[in-house]
């Protein structure tokens, strides 16, 4: 019998990094979580060791992976689905506030990728999954600060699989439409009915689409936007 | 009554593009704010708009700096008047592999190649939305959709811009200001030139479809168009010239 796969999920204490979590034990991988500290710190309910740290913080994110990398010796997963959305008129937005949306939904995942992938490209296999959103193909009012570090999230995952493809490296990324309670913060009523199939998508739902693109037999796919969306955008 | 001239703002236009899109809004009649940072540059692109009798002043601009940009409209007020233009051009280009790249690369091109757009828009807009009109082109780049490697900077931060002017264009589109995203192919210009020899730029110029290089004033056109009058209901969009070196739109 092989040893576990192990994976590491880098995110913000949503629904997603609890979900993902699930479906990676599930499969049998030994799973570990960094929640983006200041956030409340996730109920789990399957064995997940949990890190509350800053990922914006280069020094802090390096010295734990540095710590992951004692304690499991290997990664073959990391899925990065950091998120934060405000709501607010482009002209409203404060710098602050966009400093904010493009610290946590981009360059977390850019610090990341940079510190967790050598790793990968020193066992020559690895799988990354970046999460993000079809707000960064649709637009969206009022989220241009999230819109433009999502699509940013999107093009870095396709720069960074060029760099890494000859190392058995394979990066993609899961764009998802309304999820959990997007609808009832960021949209209304009016927006179930251009869902073709008339509700917000399930952590659950997402999260088995995160777990399928880690499998291994999926070698040939890399640089890859996959949707889940309920039929709302149909690239 | 001479009919005051409609104000525009480029940013980065001390050379290249940018002051190719300068000299073409002059050409049109705009009074044109050249938003640099090289004040000598920009002094040179002043000179030439004005020896052919066009309407250009400079200012000193760090777009990625919150006070500069705040200090570059409040200028444009007083100097030109309300804003009616903006041309988001301004933009670094460094080159470092992900897993080699420090923060501060990584930072310092999102911050002059996206949130630098992100302040002038914001800077703008509230003058346009009082006025219930404005035009704004943002200049992203073919990397925005393929992502170049090495360059996973500076093709998040065009990916960024394409997405900051969709989100926006749907914000004020009933508020009659339209926005737009202009991508460039290789231009003539000194860009490809920072990292590539005169052959390599050889090489890529004769795989370019029409076996030439896009030149600056072709984007000058299309940026242009977009931002006149004439521009009555396209927003939101994304549009390449390049001569067919990449195919936007799924």
């Amino acid at each position: 019998m092989g040893a576990a796969k192990v994976a590491l999920i880098v995110g913000t204490g949503g629904g997603l990094d609890v979900a993902v979590a699930a479906a990676l034990v599930e499969k049998g991988m030994s799973v570990e979580l960094f929640v983006h500290g200041g956030r409340k710190m996730p109920d789990v309910p399957v064995p997940v060791q949990l890190t509350a740290l800053d990922i914006t913080d280069e020094g802090k994110l390096a010295a734990a992976v540095q710590a992951f990398t004692e304690r499991k010796g290997r990664v073959d997963c990391l899925i990065n689905c950091p998120d934060l959305r405000i709501n607010r008129p482009l002209a409203e937005t404060t710098a602050q506030e966009w400093d904010d949306s493009v610290a946590l939904n981009l360059t977390a995942v850019f610090l990341a990728c940079k510190h967790v992938v050598p790793l990968m490209v020193k066992q020559g296999a690895g799988r990354v999954v970046n999460v993000s959103s079809d707000v960064a193909r649709m637009g969206a009012l009022n989220s241009a600060a999230y819109a433009a570090a999502k699509a940013g999230l999107i093009t870095f995952s396709k720069s960074l699989t060029r760099e890494v493809a000859d190392f058995g490296v394979r990066v993609n990324v899961v764009s998802l439409g309304m999820m959990g309670e997007d609808i009832a913060t960021f949209g209304s009523e009016a927006d179930i009915s251009a869902i073709p199939l008339k509700r917000a998508g399930k952590w659950e739902e997402a999260a088995y689409l995160v777990r399928c693109i880690t499998d291994e037999k999926l070698e040939y796919m890399t640089g890859q936007t996959v949707h889940m969306n309920g039929g709302l955008y149909m690239p | 009554m001479e009919q005051k001239r409609k104000a525009a703002i480029v940013t980065g236009a001390g050379q290249g593009l940018g002051a190719a899109i300068a000299a073409r809004l002059a050409g049109e009649g705009f009074q044109v704010v050249i938003a640099e940072y090289n004040e000598a540059l920009a002094a040179q692109v002043v000179e030439r708009i004005k020896a052919v009798g066009g309407d250009a002043v400079a200012c000193k601009t760090d777009v990625s700096d919150e006070a500069s940009v705040r200090d570059l409209v409040e200028f444009t007020l007083r100097t030109c008047g309300p804003v009616d233009a903006l041309v988001n051009n301004a933009g670094i280009y460094p080159k470092s592999p992900v897993l080699n790249m420090s923060k501060q690369e990584w930072d310092r091109v999102l911050a002059v190649n996206l949130k630098g757009a992100f302040l002038c828009c914001k800077y703008v807009l509230p003058g346009m939305i009082g006025r219930k009109s404005g035009r704004i082109v943002n200049i992203a780049s073919g990397h925005a959709v393929r992502g170049g490697a090495q360059f996973s900077h500076y093709s998040a931060s065009k990916a960024g811009i394409v997405a900051l002017t969709k989100s926006l264009a749907l914000e004020v589109v009933s508020l009659g200001i339209l926005v737009n995203t202009v991508a460039p192919g290789i231009s003539d210009t000194g860009m490809p030139r920072i990292h590539d020899s005169e052959e390599q730029v050889r090489i890529k110029t004769a795989r370019m479809p029409m076996g030439r290089l896009v030149k600056p004033e072709e984007i000058a056109d299309a940026v242009a168009y977009l931002l006149s009058e004439r521009n009555t209901v396209i927003t939101g969009q994304l549009l390449g010239v390049n001569s067919g070196q990449v195919l936007f739109g799924g």
